[in-house]
């Protein structure tokens, strides 16, 4: 059965539409990133203008946000205190990235920039992961955080703040700069930037992956929540039918992502969130090396 | 006395013409007709495009070209550039005097019915469709109008070619387009041409208007006009579906989560 998306302005096939949206769900539950920067080709491989795209994803992942972080708060994965500083920071650091886009912009080459700074961060924090996740399954996971190098230098910082959810003492700066710079990179890269603050949570908050994964989708909750209606005032690229058609998918996906999440230890996370992200990274550096099948593109994007 | 002497000569001409064929469908008095089979392409929830059937008479001697377009209005894209090893956005273009649909059917290719003056002038095949379109660029301005004719061309929304036009007895003809999905909305005009001996003897149009109802509209509207309020109703409706999915899920969650192992915690 095919629904037609009024403000995409193009038919879809409901069961492609709400697999998608499961697909994408699962893995925001199980690894806690928003999904957005998968979300976002996915839907411009299936024909949507990549504008409608973006807007009506982050649309699409409030959704999957709520029910992630319901379903994390009743298993007491959501550390409320880390998440509201990380929330203040997140949204100062949006507010610097906006400037920070303009500035690049007017310069030339935005694309250049963000681009490359994606592929690296992806990379690079896949690498990290990959190798942080392997360690632990031979040291075990407490060994490895006492060992982080990131965790050790924030932890220098002022303000020594117990946050006893997470079972860690660090500077309260730390969370909230680490929201700034994910709010900074939320607007230089258009995504919710969960893939980038599930590993720097658990590399230098030493957060264990269980609260990171739910801490994370309850910031994501609110920075998606305020994206949507920016971009619906701002851009009218909201399109209601492909996000609740999106989110039928995603709030089954999320479950069962949080359901194999709780099945698989930390170390085991971080191994497969490092998979997904260096393949991600691979994936985007070949699409800058092959010649286009178009030269001339409908706008959109950062 | 000069005009007397060229009278001949202009008579010769228009002999000539008239021998060779052009203008004599116009001469038998009898212009192509054109009736479509709907007025109105109704855009619903389950809308997955739509068919167009055109039909009428022309006299048989003549070619048949049918035209389905829209006024032609200005669009920005972006144009992808190498920089050094990538691939990437390296600007944008405008293009000016674009349809949003340009279909073509006919009795024989374009090409074979019409000289591209003709089809310039009559805005008929490629030389009609190019001649129309201006960029604003300083880049090389032919080969970004054929990246643009041949994006659309894939994106279903521009045929130039023709064909698909069937002939009947007593001069019927009839042909049937279809209409992608993804084409705006609009009003858009179906144009039939009766063609003989190079040129456009006899033209008769309907006009087609594409239109979002019910629900699509309402959507539509909603998010262009009232957007904020727009943006709240899409967030609430996501709350709503993802805490309403929690609720369903969370009873079995938590139980399987006291049955179950404990998740390392910190």
């Amino acid at each position: 059965m095919d629904i037609f998306l009024p403000v995409a302005g193009t038919s879809i096939n409901a069961a492609v539409l709400v697999g998608a949206g499961v697909l994408v769900g699962f893995l925001s539950g199980l690894l806690g990133v928003g999904g957005g920067f998968l979300l976002t080709p996915l839907l411009i491989m299936l024909g949507i203008d990549p504008l409608v795209a973006a807007a009506s994803g982050t649309n699409a992942i409030v959704g999957a946000s709520a029910s992630g972080t319901m379903a994390h708060l009743k298993a007491r994965n959501v550390d409320l205190k880390m998440g509201t500083f990380m929330l203040v920071g997140g949204v100062v650091g949006g507010g610097a990235g906006t400037l920070l886009v303009r500035a690049l912009r007017r310069a030339g080459n935005a694309d250049v920039v963000i681009v490359l700074c994606y592929v690296t961060l992806l990379a690079v924090m896949g690498v990290v992961l990959f190798v942080e996740g392997l360690a632990s399954q031979v040291k075990g996971e407490a060994e490895v955080r006492a060992e982080s190098r990131g965790y050790r230098l924030l932890q220098r910082l002022p303000f020594s703040t117990s946050f006893p959810a997470s079972g860690v003492t660090t500077s309260a700066l730390a969370p909230v700069v680490l929201g700034f710079l994910v709010g900074v990179l939320a607007a230089l890269l258009g995504v919710g930037g969960g893939f980038f603050l599930i590993p720097a949570m658990a590399y230098f908050l030493a957060m264990p992956m269980g609260l990171v994964v739910g801490t994370s989708l309850f910031q994501m909750l609110f920075t998606s929540a305020a994206v949507t209606i920016m971009q619906a005032a701002v851009n009218h690229s909201v399109d209601a039918f492909l996000a609740v058609g999106l989110l039928l998918g995603a709030s089954v996906g999320a479950q069962g992502g949080a359901r194999v999440a709780r099945g698989l230890k930390g170390d085991q996370l971080k191994v497969v969130l490092a998979l997904l992200l260096l393949a991600l990274s691979v994936k985007m550096f070949d699409d800058l090396l092959v010649l286009p099948r178009h030269f001339l593109a409908v706008g959109g994007g950062p | 006395m000069r005009r007397a002497r060229a009278a001949p000569l202009v008579l010769a001409v228009a002999l000539a013409h008239a021998a060779w064929g052009g203008g004599l469908c116009a001469a038998e008095g009898k212009g192509i007709t054109l009736t479509v089979d709907k007025p109105e392409i109704r855009i619903t929830s389950g809308f997955h495009g739509d068919f167009l059937r055109a039909a009428g008479t022309a006299p048989a001697d003549c070619g048949v070209i049918l035209r389905l377009t829209s006024a032609r209005g200005g669009e920005t894209l972006d144009v992808k550039g190498k920089r050094g090893l990538f691939w990437l956005t390296v600007g944008k273009v405008r293009f000016e005097g674009a349809p949003r649909v340009y279909m073509l059917r006919s009795t024989r290719p374009v090409e074979a019915l019409l000289q591209p003056q003709e089809q310039a002038r009559e805005d008929l095949g490629i030389f009609g469709l190019r001649s129309a379109l201006r960029v604003q660029s300083h880049g090389d301005s032919d080969l970004l109008i054929s990246e643009f004719l041949r994006l659309k061309r894939d994106r279903g929304l521009y045929g130039w070619t023709g064909g698909g036009v069937a002939r009947g007895p007593e001069g019927k003809y009839e042909a049937e387009f279809s209409w992608p999905a993804h084409a705006p909305s609009g009003t858009y005009t179906l144009t039939a041409f009766a063609v003989k001996g190079g040129g456009v003897t006899s033209s008769a149009s309907s006009t087609i208007l594409v239109r979002k109802v019910g629900l699509e509209a309402w959507i539509s509207r909603l998010g262009e006009r009232h957007g904020v309020l727009y943006g709240v109703l899409a967030v609430l409706i996501a709350l709503a579906a993802g805490v309403a999915a929690g609720a369903v899920f969370g009873g079995s969650f938590r139980k399987e989560k006291k049955a179950g192992p404990g998740r390392e915690s910190a």
